[in-house]
């Protein structure tokens, strides 16, 4: 079965996807960090036994593995996925990870707290994917007390948390107006509504990916929550849109250098590095969803650039020596040609 | 919320007392609590500026280094059920249990004001804890609900018995058998 990021049907021009997650903790019982190893181990043994099964009657495609035991480069994995976050990659205590095949759906047991949901699907479904992890959490409270205070809502380990527990994004593909010196000005602003926008592989924000995502999840209710993060979503998607759409005018003949010469590279180089390549794929994927370039077979172009992602490419497999090629034959092996 | 010591001002302070295992909350201004407390509220509110400097002031990490007597008392803060100190929770943030939210609440409830904006949940409540009501204009004002308003009578009707002023504490009574029979009725 397909990831939701291998879809080509998913390939939107600036909404590259969502998330949400949830933050849970089951009530009278310490959060993951004062459990015992013992409590720790029963608590993860008894939520695969209870809440497997249900998983399974929505969707036959969940798993389960623990996730103190899997090895480094499956969990990096899982983190460039951003179904894991960085201290989570680095747990040792009794933990697990539940998630479906198509990976839009997540639980991670005795994490940071005792159950941290997380749904993943197309930018502009924000809602949709609220209502999916919102299911999830149906689910599990049918089989849990959780952890709840009318004032603080939903108690969670770290206080920054606690209210609706939830964290909601949206990646961006801003690849025109990341680069000018107005953007870094708007995101400040941005703070000031509780929203933070960040780059989400590197500080050198890599491949112009953004993610809008709230700040705070206290004092607003979810619906409000997801309301604020698609209107930025949408504003800044509509800024993106309409300065491309200028520079496509009066600049085409440039630009569409700039992604034929970075296709040529894609399709021909022998080693990549991991700048180079989320460089190129940024600028294709411009191409290809404004239509200044043509593939033969649609691919999606953000399902490369997580795949080519390190520990994602070790997953890959191939030569260890040397992972700039291992990287270029990845690419290649999936990049179709153009149509003339 | 007003100050259930002098009834007037609004009450900003959740004041925890955990003494031989038993727990007491009440709700306090600042001038209530300077007289109540004096040597917490200098410890806690005469210090300057943002809370980053005051928690740092209370953990006493001076020029020279040295840990103050304040700190040594603030760490000494303790959850009774997870058994995390104040210490531990200042190093990186975490709760370690539900009950940790009511035992250092009142001291971070500055701190989580300035993270989250606002301090009370209005969204999702799980099964079985259902909303009471939907959010009215009071909530926002911070009025005093009947059920808030009804625990602020009992509370001042065992300190009016305690004081000997059964008149008031009758006045409470009352006070507090028609609020009750109000909310029935609804």
């Amino acid at each position: 079965m397909m990831k939701w990021y291998e879809d080509p049907e998913s390939q939107e021009a600036v909404l590259v996807s969502g998330r949400v997650r949830l933050e849970r903790n089951i009530a009278g019982l310490p959060f993951p960090s004062r459990l015992s190893a013992d409590q720790a181990e029963e608590l993860v043994k008894e939520s695969e036994h209870r809440l497997l099964p249900l998983l399974k009657t929505q969707d036959a495609g969940y798993t389960f593995s623990r996730l103190d035991k899997m090895t480094q480069g499956l969990r990096g994995s899982y983190r460039e996925k951003k179904i894991l976050n960085e201290s989570l990659t680095r747990i040792t205590r009794p933990s697990a990870l539940i998630v479906n095949e198509s990976e839009t759906g997540s639980i991670i047991l005795n994490g940071e707290d005792h159950f941290r949901l997380q749904s993943f699907g197309r930018g502009q479904d924000l809602a949709k994917i609220y209502d999916r992890v919102n299911e999830l959490d149906d689910l599990v409270n049918k089989e849990y007390d959780y952890a709840f205070d009318d004032k603080y809502g939903y108690l969670t380990s770290f206080p920054t948390n606690t209210g609706t527990g939830m964290r909601a994004g949206v990646l961006l593909h801003l690849y025109t107006i990341s680069s000018n010196p107005p953007f870094r000005r708007m995101v400040m602003e941005m703070a000031r509504f509780g929203i933070t926008v960040r780059g989400i592989y590197s500080e050198e924000n890599m491949g112009s990916l953004y993610e809008v995502c709230n700040h705070k999840t206290l004092g607003q209710s979810e619906k409000e929550i997801i309301d604020l993060v698609n209107r930025v979503s949408m504003q800044l998607s509509g800024q993106e849109k309409r300065v491309r759409e200028s520079i496509l005018k009066t600049k085409r003949l440039e630009k569409t250098d700039e992604v034929y010469k970075s296709y040529g590279i894609l399709r021909y180089a022998k080693r990549l590095s991991l700048k180079e390549a989320m460089m190129y794929l940024s600028t294709l994927r411009f191409g290809v969803c404004e239509g200044v370039v043509h593939l033969k077979t649609p691919v999606n172009l953000f399902g490369l650039m997580m795949g080519v992602q390190p520990m994602n490419l070790q997953q890959y497999g191939g030569d260890t020596q040397d992972w700039p090629a291992v990287r270029a034959a990845y690419i290649q092996a999936r990049l179709p040609e153009l149509t003339d | 919320m007003i100050c259930e010591n002098c009834r007037q001002r609004e009450a900003t302070i959740r004041y925890v007392q955990l003494l031989n295992g038993a727990k007491k909350v009440r709700n306090l201004c600042p001038a209530c609590l300077k007289e109540i407390d004096p040597e917490h509220y200098a410890a806690v509110f005469e210090k300057e500026s943002p809370f980053a400097n005051l928690l740092s002031g209370l953990l006493g990490i001076t020029s020279d280094g040295e840990r103050t007597q304040q700190f040594k008392e603030m760490s000494q803060i303790v959850c009774p059920t997870c058994g995390t100190t104040y210490e531990e929770f200042t190093k990186d943030n975490v709760f370690g249990c539900e009950d940790c939210y009511s035992v250092f609440g009142p001291l971070i409830g500055d701190k989580l004001k300035n993270i989250q904006g606002n301090v009370t949940h209005t969204g999702k409540h799980p099964l079985g804890r259902e909303k009471v009501r939907e959010r009215t204009a009071s909530d926002v004002t911070g009025e005093l609900t009947a059920a808030e308003r009804i625990s602020l009578l009992e509370f001042r009707l065992k300190e009016a018995v305690a004081e000997e002023n059964y008149e008031l504490a009758a006045q409470c009574r009352d006070e507090i058998r028609a609020l009750k029979a109000q909310e029935e009725g609804k």
